[in-house]
């Protein structure tokens, strides 16, 4: 039988295995947390460019609205000018001319009314006999439920907390590398203050985890509020 | 008595002892590990700058957009008022017209004509003054006319007109001189690394050398450390 090795050789082996761990610990958790800046990153630039076309398809869709509101309001405007011109006449004493109101009022009127439904809906007119042209661009507005339903802001917003998060982790990730450098100096000091550094880094290694979880947990609880 | 023999003092050996080979190895190694440190925070400092100048190109490209969405509806506004503005300066302009017209046809003795005319102008009067009922131009205080025959302030209106773009070109400006700041600050930063990778470089060679060597590379790698250091701190102060 061989004799056992001797206590005080014994436990700075045993630190050292420790150290070893330690290294492969710290070295796995910084990876798995690059990987998740890295997901967070991708998934940043996809809600950004989700935001952009949305807020693409929400412009080009408000710029054809309102192309069509003044094109309306401009029809509207004609028969409210042929409208005066003609109460004018129809007010006359000529008969000609009234023969002539009655005639545009027949067949020119309800021609220049079917153009547009700001002409004669009450609806689209202010008090002041003006067009409410906002009016009619929210009911163009209304006429599209898929493209309100489009939230680019929201997405914006996902953007910036994914960036928020990708900061706090690479704060976890710096704290990761200062527990890699209390294990070194650990490994290369004397053995009397080999057990205290190690349980400095140990120390640095439980915040670093600790604020990758807490990172992870506030970010999700933020998330699912919406 | 005879003289003992003198024993020979040993001659100092030319060859290193393994303490002196390993000379400076725990300096060098903690030095290595401070860069590998400084490396990580220049990560995370590019890191945020890289964000910050992600968030600010999606602005840019944001106010872009709406830019070109105000260039757009403001055309569409602009060109339906001053289209509006010529169709009532055209019915006031015959208005005048017919009437010097029917005065005319009234000295010549004809007075259907001169009736006719005085209608026509009372027509082309009634659309003017419809118009000018319901022009932004006309009834706005700040562009009516001041007189009843005078003209609306159209160059105050496309001032006015042009105040939304104004205010989304400047923060289009402001967006993207932030997108160039942070994305130079970005840049830097990777300099700062490539710096930080010859330090680390040279401290890493250093621990393989004679301890001579071993000490010319550690103070050449600590003088990167302290370049890219004052490099992060400018980087990071301007």
């Amino acid at each position: 039988m061989s004799a056992a090795p001797p206590n005080t050789a014994r436990g700075p082996a045993r630190l050292e295995v420790l150290i070893a761990v330690g290294l492969a610990l710290v070295s796995i958790t910084a990876g798995l947390i690059a990987w998740r800046n890295s997901t967070l990153s991708a998934a940043q630039s996809d809600v950004t460019r989700q935001g952009l076309r949305d807020v693409l398809k929400q412009e080009e869709a408000a710029s054809a609205e309102w192309r069509q509101t003044y094109q309306e309001a401009a029809d509207a405007q004609s028969y409210d000018t042929y409208a005066a011109g003609v109460g004018v006449l129809a007010a006359s004493t000529d008969p000609a001319a009234q023969t002539q109101a009655d005639q545009l009022k027949q067949f020119l009127l309800p021609a220049l009314a079917q153009l547009s439904p700001l002409a004669t809906d009450a609806a689209y007119r202010n008090k002041d006999g003006s067009l409410n042209l906002e009016q009619r661009f929210k009911d163009l507005q209304a006429s599209h439920p898929d493209l309100a339903q489009l939230a680019p802001q929201a997405a914006f917003n996902l953007g910036d907390a994914y960036a928020s998060e990708q900061r706090w982790l690479s704060l976890a990730v710096v704290l990761l590398v200062v527990t890699l450098f209390w294990l070194i100096l650990a490994q290369v000091s004397g053995r009397r203050v080999r057990a205290v550094m190690l349980v400095i880094s140990g120390i640095f290694y439980l915040i670093s985890l600790g604020g990758f979880g807490l990172v992870e947990l506030i970010a999700f609880i933020l998330r699912a509020r919406g | 008595m005879e003289p003992q023999p003198r024993l020979e003092q040993p001659k100092p050996s030319k060859e290193p002892k393994p303490a002196d080979q390993e000379r400076w190895k725990n300096l060098v190694l903690i030095l290595t590990v401070v860069a590998t440190v400084s490396a990580a925070l220049v990560a995370a400092l590019q890191v945020d700058a890289g964000l910050r100048a992600n968030q600010a190109s999606r602005d840019a490209q944001l106010c872009a957009i709406q830019l070109a969405d105000e260039l757009q509806q403001r055309g569409l506004r602009s060109n339906y008022e001053l289209t509006r503005l010529a169709t009532i300066t055209q019915d006031r302009l015959e208005a005048n017209v017919l009437e010097l017209t029917a005065l005319k046809l009234k000295d010549k003795n004809d007075k259907p004509g001169a009736a006719n005319a005085t209608l026509q102008a009372q027509a082309a009067k009634a659309r003017a003054a419809k118009g000018q009922a319901t022009s932004l131009l006309y009834t706005d205080p700040r562009y009516a006319p001041a007189s009843a025959d005078g003209q609306p302030n159209v160059a105050q209106y496309l001032k006015d007109a042009q105040a939304q773009e104004q205010t989304l070109r400047q923060q289009q400006t402001s967006t993207i001189d932030a997108y160039s700041r942070w994305s130079k600050k970005a840049n830097a930063y990777v300099g700062v690394w490539v710096v930080l990778a010859v330090a680390l470089f040279l401290l890493g060679l250093a621990q393989g050398v004679a301890p001579r060597l071993r000490l010319l590379f550690a103070v050449v790698g600590v003088l990167a450390v302290g370049a890219a250091s004052l490099w992060t701190l400018t980087t990071l102060l301007f």
